[in-house]
């Protein structure tokens, strides 16, 4: 059974996901290493917001099926946004970026990584799948906290440098670097129902468009 | 699991309470009771900027909800914005599970605007621009829009004053808007029209400050005609003679100049000075105090500023009683902006302007005065300064390395004065006084010349 207890709390912390090394314990925000249920540090109490995704949203991208494991959400000066794992039927991952309503499937992509410059300005270039992308907004986001399964932990006051490339195809990169090393995601803009999903937030006084209602509940 | 649809703030300006209606997007909330502008990117909401004025009356009133397109929308913020003297309404569209929209207002007429992810080219020729395999072409130049009133909440940091330059590219019913600015990211919207009567298909919000308009009743048959009614008749059909109504209306005037000389009857003035930096801190200046005699008078305050060129400056007045504290709350703009285009050189606005309180009751007064400068950039000059160079906290758009804008002082004068003739007012009741007596003398000589009644 892949259910184990938090070790802060007691309360019982579901394995989402197989792969991923650490976990947010819903109820107490104690961050879990999966490897041996070790408590290391805190994360902070994500402040609500109206996004339409939860965890155990499923639906598909990419040819295979897909359900929601985590979620961490960046903040800066002037505005916020989330990022879901999603966790594939094929056994790989993909970020799901949400901000101001709109969507991004993103994939990591170790190789891009490997080939950014130390110093990256804003109208630098680079080639990713024959899309040229240009760097076209550079900031320093702070974590505002994280929830389900995830790849990393998410300490309060994590912060690293987010840099948004842009193609006029729609492509995106979204690079993420902090002392540690550099992140890179490679992407499109989607639009949510061409991810059929499924087991979408409720939200009150709001009708889940047909477009995206469940069939056969 | 269901969760709540918004998130309730109460205004620290002036204690209103206001629903966040996209919690954790919005970044920007204009109080719709008195219009302060509020930032709740942060769990401590702050104010941007104060105002005390009743927010606007919309068309479409913020929290109606209607179908567009498939899909149902909640009008949650709205922008009055300008451009060469036009000015036109946009409603931000909201719907948690389908994002953003716009809804803009303009001519009478509505359009649907959605933000565009695949951005459209544009091609060699100058003045078109394809998307998805269509041509879009441009007739007019672009223009420069600010936004002059906000209301309503927005996930990003809106301001009045906000300026972009914009280009639109049509297609038959259609059109691609391009808006831009230095230092940000183009962004396309695609507009269709939508016809007014989905719009009136809107659902109002209920509650004592949004309520509708009472529709107006159709009056019941056979009632008596009341005193307008009857006064209508009286005047059209001669029974009172155009000479006594042009009396009446000498009598008025006269008796509007003296009361109006006795309200305004001088007294010793007060002058004082500052000065503010160009694109600076607000600056804080006193002058004072002001001795003001009468039961109620008028309190004129004239201001004038050293020479400058494409800036304005602010100018947030409140007048405080020392004694009670009181306070009247007041605000003038001087702007002079100059520059050349295809017509030869231009010029506008002046660098002094005058402001008068209404009805100040006596006491000694201090003027305290908060002016803030700014610079205007003339986007068709060719030495086009980007707006950026403001303070830049947060080093976005790794603009922190920019070298500081060098200071520019803009100095003020004020001369605080009991008094002031509102000649402007004095000429609008001239005007009032004399319009009936124009309109029935107007009406009669066209029922004259066409039946002949008075023959």
């Amino acid at each position: 059974m892949a259910n184990n207890t938090c070790p802060q709390c007691g309360a019982p912390v579901p394995m989402r996901s197989g792969a991923m090394p650490y976990a947010v314990c819903g109820y107490c925000q104690t961050v879990i290493a999966r490897d041996g249920m070790r408590d290391i540090g805190k994360a902070a109490l994500l402040p609500y917001d109206i996004s339409p995704i939860q965890l155990g949203t499923g639906g598909a991208v990419d040819g295979a099926r897909f359900t929601v494991v985590g979620r961490v959400r960046w903040g800066w000066a002037d505005g916020a946004w989330n990022e879901w794992l999603l966790q594939l039927s094929d056994g790989s991952t993909r970020w799901l970026g949400e901000a101001m309503g709109q969507f991004q499937i993103l994939a990591e992509r170790e190789d891009v990584a490997a080939r950014l410059p130390a110093d990256i300005a804003l109208g630098f270039t680079i080639d990713v799948d024959g899309q040229s992308l240009t760097a076209s907004d550079i900031k320093t986001v702070t974590c505002l906290g994280g929830e389900g399964d995830l790849p990393f932990p998410t300490p309060i006051d994590w912060q690293v440098e987010s840099i948004d490339f842009r193609s006029p195809t729609g492509a995106a990169l979204s690079v993420q670097r902090d002392r540690v090393g550099a992140s890179a995601y490679v992407g499109r803009y989607v639009e949510l129902a061409e991810l059929r999903p499924s087991r979408l937030r409720a939200v009150e006084d709001w009708a889940i468009p047909d477009n995206l209602a469940e069939t056969g509940r | 699991m269901s969760a709540q649809g918004s998130r309730a703030i109460l205004c620290p300006s002036c204690g209103g309470s206001i629903e966040v209606k996209a919690a954790g997007y919005t970044v920007t909330v204009a109080c719709r009771h008195c219009g302060s502008v509020l930032d709740v990117a942060q769990p401590d909401v702050a104010i941007i900027k104060e105002y005390h004025e009743n927010a606007a009356k919309l068309p479409l009133p913020l929290g109606s909800r209607g179908v567009l397109f498939g899909t149902q929308w909640e009008a949650i913020g709205w922008l009055r914005r300008e451009a060469g003297g036009y000015s036109w309404g946009e409603y931000l569209l909201f719907n948690p599970y389908a994002g953003y929209r716009w809804l803009v207002h303009s001519d009478g007429k509505w359009q649907f605007g959605t933000m565009l992810t695949d951005m459209p080219r544009e091609t060699g020729q100058w003045g078109q621009a394809s998307w998805r395999g269509e041509t879009y072409a441009s007739e007019d130049e672009p223009v420069t829009i600010t936004t002059t009133r906000v209301i309503g909440e927005f996930y990003w940091r809106v301001q009045a004053g906000e300026m972009w330059v914009a280009r639109s590219y049509d297609r038959g019913p259609a059109s691609l808007s391009r808006e831009w600015r230095e230092g940000e990211e183009v962004q396309w919207t695609h507009l269709v029209g939508v016809p007014q009567r989905l719009i009136d298909a809107f659902v109002r919000p209920q509650g004592p400050d949004l309520a509708r308009p009472e529709p107006v009743r159709p009056k019941a048959d056979g009632a008596k005609p009341g005193f307008f009614a009857r006064f209508w008749q009286d005047s059209a059909g001669q029974r009172t003679s155009l000479w006594d109504m042009v009396k009446l209306v000498l009598i008025t005037i006269v008796a509007a100049f003296l009361l109006l000389s006795f309200l305004t009857a001088g007294g010793t003035g007060v002058r004082g000075d500052g000065q503010v930096v160009v694109d600076g801190p607000t600056a804080r200046i006193t002058v004072g105090p002001v001795k003001l005699t009468r039961a109620y008078q008028f309190v004129t305050v004239k201001v004038a500023a050293s020479n400058f060129t494409n800036r304005w400056v602010d100018l947030d007045y409140l007048l405080v009683n020392r004694a009670t504290q009181a306070t009247i709350p007041a605000s003038a703009t001087i702007e002079y902006y100059a520059g050349r285009d295809s017509d030869g050189y231009w010029s506008e606005g002046s660098h002094e302007t005058s402001t008068r309180f209404a009805g100040v009751p006596a006491g000694d007064y201090d003027l305290l005065v908060e002016a803030e400068a700014k610079r205007w950039n003339d986007p068709s000059a060719s030495n086009y300064n980007p707006l950026t160079g403001v303070e830049n906290p947060w080093g976005i758009g790794g603009a922190q390395d920019a070298p500081a804008p060098e200071q520019e002082v803009i100095g003020l004068g004020f001369l605080v004065e009991p008094g002031g003739l509102p000649l402007g007012l004095w000429w609008l009741i001239v005007a009032l006084a004399l319009l009936p007596v124009l309109f029935l003398y107007a009406y009669r000589a066209s029922r004259t010349a066409v039946y002949g009644e008075d023959a």
